[in-house]
């Protein structure tokens, strides 16, 4: 996302992260199993043993340090219960408000225009979930979108978005899905073409329901635009049968014509998805986990679906990386080197296809996997009928 | 079927689905068989040395039980166990500065024992010092920023404050370091 930093930044950005990496574990290293847990119980007389072990001549501060350790804690309550709508939140998307925040004024200021005695009812309130204004994405991006209730009717919120590429009017579709996870959105509706949007593209997508209804007693609130660009059409496929990952740029291979990427992925008991999936986010450094792992600082992190497949860097598997053979949870694993370049060179929204991978099809709701479901299926609406 | 879980959310924006096993009621001995080494490696990393930082972990468990009830989603309590760690382990550090400053003459120079660093290459070692002087909320953000994995954002949440002053203190710091650790390398 940022390949315009000089280089002194990036070698410093590694630097530190190594450096945290090395103390961290260090300290702690994975071995470690955790002290148990002191309850508030049996947890008074030795909760400051440290401290005062080595400190004898702390003793005429024992008192202060006990008030500053309630303050603290206090603090730490007050602190984390005004966190708390906020940290739910990061269970969902958690660029959302303020995304929606910007395209609602930009929208809000765009257009009051129904010409028609608006409908009345109950609000409903749309927002977007990824793109805001001046986005740039990969050419498989979905415009996703919030909604804030369930719909009972969703033929005037499909006959009223417009969407134009490079001004040009196009003609995709909307697909309504249920949305688990987030209660104040319980539905979500994709917008995508036939095909992915042509590469290097100016998008343009205005919805003007505000005053429409969304059903009987039912009314939308808000009118919303974006404007967004796609980039280069990056598509990359991961051939299963002999283990190598081939990216195409603008129709031509990259880095060039020979190169493709060995990895290694799913083993049999947890077997990489198959189908088409689209870069969600990018993470540089992240904790991972699952059965008898639980590592942070997985670099050069690509995220695929929600339950966890990513492309990232596996120095620890290189052996099978090499050779070919599925060894992971799932996730793509790539040479450090790799999945560097790989890491620097795409972006969210570029495509990843995964044709023959062992598992089963990657589901739209798994992720952005709108591209798994057929074309013929998804004019249909999904949730709810759009015609 | 597939787990390469990412259990911190960092930059990853996920939503956890409803019907993911992550999702349900919060669980304090499971959050702290799941997240302890997460959260006793970011406390030593703020305040240097192991035994603080497990006290400060503890802690922060502490008060997340005595609140559990109010919580029932797992994220929420991961950041809420942030936030703690990042506030107790401020008080750990100025809890020793008041003590430095009352005994300047029993103190010695160095600062508190870090006695895993000797294992440390020189570089990181030299690196983790140039953090170690940078004024607290820089050295924070660079920590969540290049190690917790955070975004700017919940950066910004775990600190309580503006993502504006996550992104100068960031910078200011990396300038910071940019200086003092430029010409080694």
């Amino acid at each position: 996302m940022s390949n315009d930093r000089p280089d002194d930044d990036r070698d410093l950005e590694r630097l530190l992260s190594e450096a945290f990496d090395a103390k961290a574990h260090a300290n702690f290293p994975n071995r470690q199993q955790p002290a148990p847990m002191r309850l508030p119980d049996h947890l008074s007389p030795h909760r400051h043993r440290h401290h005062r072990g080595a400190s004898r001549w702390l003793a005429p501060l024992a008192a202060a340090a006990a008030v500053i350790v309630v303050v603290a804690i206090v603090v730490g309550l007050s602190g984390s219960s005004s966190n708390k709508p906020n940290a739910g939140a990061l269970g969902s998307p958690t660029i959302t408000e303020s995304h929606s925040a910007s395209s609602g004024q930009s929208s809000s200021a765009a257009s009051q225009a129904s010409s028609s005695a608006p409908a009345t009812g109950k609000p409903v309130h749309v927002s977007s979930a990824v793109l805001s204004d001046g986005s740039q994405v990969g050419v498989g991006m979905p415009i996703i979108l919030l909604i804030s209730k369930p719909l009972k009717d969703a033929r005037p919120f499909a006959a009223a978005t417009r969407v134009t590429v490079n001004g040009k009017p196009v003609n995709g579709g909307w697909y309504f899905e249920r949305k688990y996870g987030d209660k104040g959105n319980p539905i979500e509706a994709d917008y995508r073409l036939p095909a992915y949007w042509p590469a290097h593209a100016q998008i343009h997508m205005s919805l003007n329901v505000k005053g429409k209804s969304a059903g009987t007693g039912l009314v939308f609130d808000n009118n919303l635009s974006l404007d967004f660009a796609t980039g280069a059409a990056n598509v990359l496929t991961v051939d299963d049968s002999t283990n190598q990952l081939t990216v195409t740029s603008d129709g031509q291979q990259w880095p060039d014509s020979g190169t493709t990427f060995p990895v290694s992925l799913g083993a049999t008991a947890t077997p990489t998805r198959r189908g088409t999936k689209v870069i969600m986010e990018k993470g540089n450094s992240i904790c991972m986990h699952g059965p008898g792992y639980n590592e942070c600082g997985v670099r050069y992190t690509q995220r695929l679906t929600y339950d966890g497949e990513y492309l990232h860097a596996a120095p620890w598997n290189t052996a099978n990386i090499a050779r070919g053979i599925n060894s992971s949870n799932g996730c793509t694993n790539l040479t450090t080197g790799d999945a560097k370049k790989l890491y620097g060179f795409l972006e969210i929204g570029d495509v990843v296809k995964y044709p023959n991978a062992d598992g089963s099809l990657m589901q739209i709701g798994d992720g952005y996997g709108d591209w798994n479901v057929p074309w013929p299926q998804w004019q249909t609406g999904g949730l709810y009928p759009v015609s | 079927v597939a787990t390469c879980i990412a259990v911190h959310p960092g930059s990853e924006v996920g939503p956890s689905r409803a019907d993911s096993p992550s999702a349900g009621r919060v669980d304090v001995p499971t959050l702290y068989q799941a997240h302890w080494r997460y959260l006793v490696r970011l406390a030593v990393l703020l305040v240097d040395d192991s035994a603080s930082a497990e006290d400060v972990v503890q802690d922060a468990f502490v008060a997340l039980h005595r609140k559990a009830d109010g919580l029932r989603d797992p994220d929420a309590a991961l950041a809420y166990l942030r936030t703690s760690v990042l506030n107790l382990s401020r008080s750990v550090i100025r809890r020793r500065q008041v003590a430095r400053k009352h005994l300047k003459v029993a103190e010695p120079e160095a600062g508190p024992a870090a006695d895993h660093d000797v294992l440390l290459r020189d570089e990181h070692r030299a690196a983790l010092a140039a953090v170690r002087s940078l004024p607290r909320r820089q050295s924070e953000v660079l920590v969540l920023r290049y190690w917790g994995g955070l975004s700017e954002r919940e950066i910004a949440e775990s600190l309580g404050i503006s993502a504006g002053s996550v992104k100068s203190a960031a910078s200011r710091g990396m300038a910071t370091l940019q200086q003092r650790l430029g010409g080694a390398r």
